[in-house]
């Protein structure tokens, strides 16, 4: 393994590889984008297969690949929490979301929150609470990447994120969502056969037992590799991150975009399945991983290279599968990492454009040409914006901004896109307020919690006790959503129930 | 069409039941087993067979519930919800002529409202099923 990197010919051939056939599929997808509808949506014509592969490419980001295996590998069962907050938001996307989405909005979900009330005080805010979410996933994912990539190829910190930078920005910028769509599935596919096949590979030595990979790494560990350790100390906390976790799935906008890539709600529903099904795979085959890393490898050697554990991965491949399979799961991480950036890119590019600048400063009245120009020039700003972020972030402890960027979806963007779908007396007003409430709150919670105070800026105490702000903040946005509603009544909105109720079944006129 | 509205609220609201339920289910399973974790490691902690703890059981367990929950809703959206607003959307759409594409004469109803009634409801531009012409206006 590179002693924090040295550059290993695999890796690079299929780094090269990797970002050759991305850019042909960009190259292809580009022919493809003649107008908005494709830039943002694909055109609407992706089918469930390959947009639960791309949902999962979305949602399965290298800190779930690498992050989760290194956790397994040095704590054991307390990784298996994580996976399963990850997983169980996804029958809420299914059940309260996926359809009435889909039927009801063109590009992002402001579209849905701004149906039947004012389109611009409704947009603003909800652009913002999208912005907010996607700043702070993209920072955590380029400061990811520049790590990894200087560990996996020894490449410096500052080159790797430029790198990420700039061919996402050449998918999203020629390729919109068709290519951005594509880059996830090769990646989701790419991902799931190397975790498998490096699963498999950790099994045959104990003969495709799983029970006794588990039972040697208690033998090796002591028993508690197998029980809840110290990542679940504080109950409040715990349930505080759990509801983030599962609400904040349904908030997270590169995931809700997915579903306007589909051709209707039936579509966007059994999506969610197949994505759940390879996502909950991914997550079963990483927690084989983590014991695998743990036995085969040895927590030492995982330490000695990051003490994060985040190599535990890698080094596993390396292990079981020598250099040339190491090398193919560096190429893998990479793909992970430029796709999902690619992903969030492009949803912050919808923001900017498709609700900011068509619909409030234009009031919807822009043609095809300028708003794919304002669409192209968003990306731009982005990705210049992730790059310069992820420098200026480097060396920062950003593991907090993942969760985080879940607890601003989950109290801004969810309790509005809810309310605004199946409560009949929900107001322009009451939009406005539960997701800005739902943002500032988690931003400033997430401020005075001991995270930032005393991790961070290293105080004494923290004024806020607790990590996760999510238990108090989902339940206030609500609550303020539903008080300022009624406070502000809007006949207007009222009256534009009954249309969004029969288009949430119907789909579009 | 205060027909089409009423038997939309229906379903409606048959919809929604089960999505408040299934959601209602998972959140209840998920901040179970995160108290279990919370209040009581030793009994997660039980080893049933060597290898096989308590915790890592119930945890595969959530994950497998997940799926099920999913696989309940679509199932039933695909097999009940699907066709009855497909039957719902014929007669909103051809109030006087029965079943004008021919699909699926089973699940008709006897009570179709032969009126046109309410022409706010009735958009003039619809076109049957899927077209997307429309898309681009809105």
């Amino acid at each position: 393994m590179p002693q924090s990197g040295e550059p290993n010919i695999t890796a690079m051939v299929g780094f090269v590889l990797f970002i050759g056939l991305s850019l042909v599929i960009t190259w292809i997808a580009a022919r493809r984008t003649h107008n908005t509808r494709d830039f943002y949506a694909a055109g609407g014509s992706v089918t469930a297969l390959q947009n639960g592969l791309a949902l999962a490419g979305d949602y399965m980001s290298a800190a779930s690949f690498l992050g989760i295996a290194g956790l397994v590998a040095l704590s054991g069962f307390d990784g298996l929490v994580y996976s399963i907050g990850f997983l169980v938001g996804w029958p809420v996307v299914v059940c309260l979301i996926a359809e009435p989405l889909r039927n009801l909005g063109r590009f992002t979900f402001s579209d849905v929150v701004a149906f039947r009330l004012q389109q611009a005080p409704v947009r603003v805010a909800a652009a913002a609470g999208s912005l907010a979410v996607v700043a702070f996933y993209l920072i955590a994912q380029m400061v990811g990447a520049g790590n990894l990539i200087r560990l996996l190829f020894g490449l410096e910190y500052e080159v790797a994120v430029v790198i990420v930078g700039v061919v996402m920005l050449a998918y999203v910028l020629f390729g919109g969502m068709i290519a951005t769509t594509w880059v996830q599935i090769v990646k989701a596919v790419l991902l799931l056969s190397g975790a498998f096949m490096l699963a498999m590979m950790v099994l045959a030595r104990f003969s495709f037992n799983p029970l006794a990979l588990f039972a040697a790494a208690a033998n090796q560990y002591g028993p508690a590799v197998l029980a809840p350790g110290r990542l679940v100390s504080d109950p409040v906390d715990a349930i505080s991150l759990g509801l983030a976790l599962m609400f904040g799935t349904a908030g997270l906008p590169h995931i809700l975009m997915r579903f306007y890539t589909v051709p209707d709600g039936r579509t966007a529903r059994v999506s969610v399945a197949y994505a759940t099904a390879i996502i909950g795979t991914f997550y079963l085959l990483t927690f084989i991983l983590g014991f695998g890393a743990m036995v085969l490898v040895g927590q030492p050697a995982i330490r000695a290279v990051d003490a994060g554990g985040n190599m535990a991965a890698p080094l596993l491949a390396e292990v079981v599968g020598g250099q040339a399979f190491l090398g193919f799961i560096a190429a893998v991480a990479f793909a992970t990492i430029l796709a999902v950036v690619a992903g969030l890119t492009l949803a912050g590019a919808a923001a900017l454009s498709h609700d900011v600048w068509v619909n409030v400063f234009r009031h919807g009245k822009a043609t095809e040409r300028e708003q794919m120009i304002v669409a192209r020039s968003s990306t731009i700003l982005l990705a210049v914006l992730s790059i310069v972020l992820g420098i200026a972030f480097k060396g920062q402890n950003v593991a907090y901004m993942v969760g985080l960027a879940f607890a601003i979806a989950a109290s801004a963007n969810f309790p509005a896109l809810v309310l605004s779908m199946f409560w009949k007396k929900f107001t322009t007003r009451g939009a406005q307020a539960s997701i800005l409430f739902g943002t500032v709150a988690t931003l400033l919670l997430i401020y005075l919690s001991p995270t930032i105070q005393v991790d961070l800026l290293h105080r004494e105490a923290a004024v806020f006790p607790y990590r996760n702000p999510g238990l108090f903040t989902i339940p206030l946005s609500f609550a303020i959503g539903v008080l300022v509603s009624l406070m502000t009544p809007e006949p207007s909105a009222v009256q534009g129930f009954a249309k969004l109720e029969q288009q949430i079944h119907f789909g579009e006129p | 069409m205060t027909d089409t509205h009423a038997r939309l609220a229906r379903l409606s609201a048959a919809r929604w039941r089960l999505a408040v339920i299934l959601t209602a289910a998972m959140t209840a399973i998920y901040v179970g087993f995160t108290l279990l974790i919370a209040f009581n490691k030793p009994l997660l902690a039980t080893v049933l067979v060597p290898g096989l703890s308590l915790g890592i059981l119930l945890g595969v367990i959530v994950i497998i519930t997940a799926w099920v929950l999913i696989m309940i809703y679509v199932r039933w959206t695909n097999r009940h919800y699907d066709a009855a607003v497909a039957d719902i959307r014929r007669d909103h759409l051809h109030p006087t002529t029965q079943s004008p594409r021919g699909g699926d004469p089973g699940l008709h109803p006897t009570t179709q409202s032969p009126r046109g009634g309410d022409p706010g409801l009735h958009p003039t531009t619809q076109s049957p099923r899927g077209g997307d012409p429309g898309r681009e206006g809105r």
